[in-house]
């Protein structure tokens, strides 16, 4: 039998003998699980709220409960801590939906009852349940056979949802609540964006730093401004030192000067001085808009080296097309990509497998002139160079999208 | 290493500066949008009827409108959630239902008059209200879905700024300005129900409603931190003093002219063109200006506001960043404001009266709730923290709050039975 929390709640509590003990007020379930079980029910009584254990419920019926003990022997007595309530915690709280990346609200609960055991079967989040809480159902479903409009249920099966708590509940649906860590980094920032500030610090601290640093690059960039400002300032240095370099210093550009020096000094000395170089750009340069990971190896190697050397160590960099060939004073001498190795010879030099023509820009080239380059000769990074032809960084398709988007939205 | 020197770019010192900047807007914005068409309106009938008689209940009345703007602004940087949303959380979807029913008729009536304000003053400057209202609609309906909100928030900062024609327009009307000053320190009181009646509605047009769900969500949507805080309660305050200094010119320019000649009006428009013989065309044309700008102002924000707070209670995705398909309902409550309160404008022999009847209606069976809700939810510790109200602004919170439900009671009362002040 399937049954809305909406339609039990209120109903009365009846004892062996068929006394009325109270109406229902709550039902307990056990934060763990991935079908949460019913393990008890709070009863409204005077003088206290009564809670008792499930197993004390005889039958259940939507006019009502009949429990399997007599009145005499029930006493008022608080719910278990640390347990989730159905209506205090769950209804007309926001829930995740980890499929749709939506932020929903709980209008009711389909609980189903079998064989003794009540389980919760999903959440309402659709119109008919609005309609049920409010008492409108009845109105609300002739007019709809009588107009022919197909109303979606709205159930969500719970496995599906992530719990973000209303109010300052301290519990926790465990298992719902790795789906919204395994969700994508910008999925999970749109929905930050939407949340409250506790449930944001929650979210916050359920992920990684990794993740945290995911997240936030993900995010625009007033978000990340706020982000930064709603974590502690040395969990901040650690997500900071996790994030792509140019994110990282696109992001120490947009708050006062005074915070970010302090957050640089916190950081390993050489994180601190690469943003600390980044952030020296000039907003609307190459040198500002660059990443400061990339593959650069010495030209004089083989392409059997450079693979070797690629697999066994693989460095952490935002785009694995193509590698900077330089020679022995620094400065950048080809560029061969990936794909060209792969098909070459395994003693070829580096040098003889790149182009005679490289193109580049230098750190104070513009925006625009990067991203026409790149758009122009359809490249998927474009390296940047300092004053002595040195590669400092590489501007990656990733950075143009990133820039171009946030010219159409300010 | 060496240590680390701070370097300060271009970048990082326009950056902070740009910090600040990005808390304000919310306490101006909402201010400003108070003095729409029908606040004009009431302000001038005062100026008009009772000379300066008014200007020094301004002064409470200022004080009052921070009180209330405070606790939502201070709510909102807090919780990080919306009015409706913190109303559903904890009473329940039937009260937050009936609460934003409500709201949609009581805004209804409100994007009405200000459909009609800019029908009104666009008349005086000769154009046709069949060019004009649907012009003005497109243009809100326009601004709003196609730009960010970001960008349609400076265009509001801007347009706060063209209420300085009701200052240029009370300078113009040369007031006597011993007088002004001393009616403005030196309270005086009437028991006669025109009087009172008169009270009422500048109190009833100051505080609204719909003030606490726009307020709290814009500051929610600016992500304040709380250590901003204190950038947004001035925000509020200069906020609060601007748009009753405004005020205080329409009363100050009708009183000069229209009260000064014994004329008689009945609406904002009146006034406007009751200036141009007695004050000269130019404070007449100001005059007509600013009830155009604060009506298109007003008419881009309440339905807005409206529509944000019924999806955000009903949990429905509500925003401009979705597409129509994402937020249909959004869409829907947003465009069929619009188009209901530009269109019935256009109606010939439309039942306008009766509409402005109903939201006045709604608007003071609301705003009782909408206080002691905001009330008891700043309270609460485990919502709040440390940053309930102290114990004598809770005091002075609840006095003040009991006497605008009076206030408002009566006003309840004289829009359902007309005779009942004066007996």
């Amino acid at each position: 039998m399937q049954i809305f929390l909406s339609e039990l709640s209120g109903r009365g509590v009846y004892d062996q003998y068929g006394k009325r003990v109270g109406r229902l007020k709550d039902l307990v379930i056990h934060p763990s699980g991935s079908l949460p079980e019913v393990i008890g029910l709070v009863i409204r009584h005077h003088p206290g709220a009564i809670y008792l254990p499930f197993r004390n419920v005889a039958r259940l019926e939507p006019e009502g409960i009949w429990l399997s003990l007599g009145s005499e022997s029930i006493s008022p007595s608080p719910p278990p801590e640390d347990h989730l309530l159905l209506r205090r915690d769950l209804l007309d709280a926001q829930v995740v939906d980890t499929h749709g990346a939506r932020i929903l609200r709980v209008n009711d609960v389909l609980l189903s009852y079998l064989a003794g055991h009540l389980r919760v079967d999903g959440l309402d989040i659709g119109v008919k349940g609005l309609m049920r809480r409010l008492g409108w159902m009845f109105l609300f479903s002739h007019l709809t056979r009588i107009l022919g409009i197909a109303v979606p249920a709205g159930i969500l099966p719970l496995d599906t949802v992530a719990l973000i708590d209303k109010g300052a509940v301290r519990v926790h649906l465990s298992v719902p609540q790795d789906g919204l860590v395994r969700m994508h980094p910008a999925d999970l920032a749109d929905l930050a964006e939407e949340m409250g500030r506790q449930q944001r610090s929650r979210l916050y601290s359920a992920l990684s730093d990794e993740q945290l640093a995911d997240l936030i690059e993900a995010a625009d960039s007033s978000m990340q401004v706020s982000i930064l400002h709603e974590i502690v300032p040395t969990r901040a240095v650690r997500v900071l030192e996790a994030m792509e370099p140019d994110e990282a210093a696109d992001l120490l550009g947009e708050i006062p000067g005074v915070e970010s020096s302090a957050l640089i000094q916190s950081m390993t000395p050489e994180t601190g001085a690469e943003l600390q170089q980044l952030l020296t750009h000039n907003e609307n340069s190459a040198g500002a808009m660059m990443t400061t990971s990339f593959l650069a190896v010495n030209g004089e190697a083989t392409v059997k080296e450079c693979l070797k050397w690629f697999k066994e160590s693989a460095p952490e960099v935002e785009l694995n097309a193509y590698f900077y060939l330089t020679n022995p004073e620094g400065q950048l001498s080809g560029v061969v990509s990936l794909r060209r190795m792969l098909f070459a010879a395994e003693h070829d030099q580096m040098t003889q497998l790149s182009p005679k023509e490289i193109y580049h820009v230098h750190v104070h080239t513009s925006c625009q002139k990067a991203v026409e380059m790149i758009a122009h000769y359809k490249l998927l990074a474009l390296p940047v160079l300092d004053a002595g032809n040195r590669i400092e960084g590489v501007i990656t398709i990733h950075d143009v999208l990133a820039y171009l988007q946030e010219g159409r939205t300010k | 290493m060496t240590k680390l020197t701070p370097r300060l770019s271009s970048r990082i010192r326009l950056a902070g500066i740009m910090a600040f900047l990005g808390v304000i807007g919310p306490g101006i914005i909402t201010a400003n949008v108070d003095n729409d068409a029908g606040g004009i309106t009431t302000y001038s009938l005062a100026g008009a009827q009772f000379g300066h008689a008014f200007l020094w209940t301004l002064f409470p009345i200022t004080l009052l409108l921070i009180l209330v703007q405070e606790m939502s602004a201070r709510m909102g940087v807090v919780t990080g959630k919306g009015f409706a949303d913190l109303i559903r959380e904890h009473f329940g979807v039937r009260w937050t239902f009936y609460i934003l029913l409500m709201l949609l008729v009581a805004n209804l009536g409100n994007t009405l008059s200000e459909f009609a304000g800019v029908a009104a003053s666009m008349e005086i400057f000769g154009f046709p209200k069949y060019l004009s209202v649907p012009l003005t609609a497109a243009f809100v309906w326009w601004l709003v879905v196609k730009g960010s909100y970001r960008s349609v928030e400076k265009v509001f900062l801007f347009a706060s700024f063209f209420y300085v024609c009701y200052l240029a327009s009370g300078f113009l009307a040369a007031p006597h300005w011993a007088g002004v000053i001393k009616s403005s320190l030196i309270p005086s009181w009437s028991g006669k129900p025109a009087y009172l009646a008169m009270f009422i509605g500048m109190v009833g047009t100051t505080i609204a409603p719909w003030m606490q769900f726009y307020l709290q969500s814009s500051v929610v949507d600016k992500k304040i931190q709380p250590k901003d805080y204190w950038v947004t309660r001035w925000d509020v305050i200069v906020g609060c003093f601007a748009t009753d200094i405004v005020a205080y010119f329409i009363i100050v320019a009708c009183a000069a002219t229209i009260y000064a000649h014994g004329l008689s009006i009945n609406s904002a428009r009146d006034a406007a063109v009751a200036l141009a013989p007695l004050a000269g065309k130019w404070a007449s044309l100001l005059f007509a200006f600013g009830l155009f700008n604060a009506s298109v102002f007003s008419a881009s924000i309440l339905p807005l506001s409206t529509a944000y707070s019924m999806s955000e209670g009903m949990g429905w995705e509500s925003g401009v960043d979705h597409s129509f398909r994402e937020a249909p309902a959004f869409y829907s409550l947003y465009t069929g404001l619009i188009v209901l309160g530009a269109g019935l404008i256009l109606i010939p022999h439309a039942p306008l009266i009766p509409i402005m009847y109903w939201s006045q209606v709604a608007n003071g069976i609301l705003l009782p709730f909408v206080l002691i809700l905001m009330l008891v939810l700043i309270n609460q510790h485990r919502l709040m923290g440390e940053h309930v109200n102290g114990p004598v602004l809770n005091v002075t919170a609840w006095v003040a709050i009991i006497f605008l439900v009076l206030l408002n009671s009566l006003l309840l009362l004289t829009t359902l039975f007309p005779s009942f002040l004066t007996g």
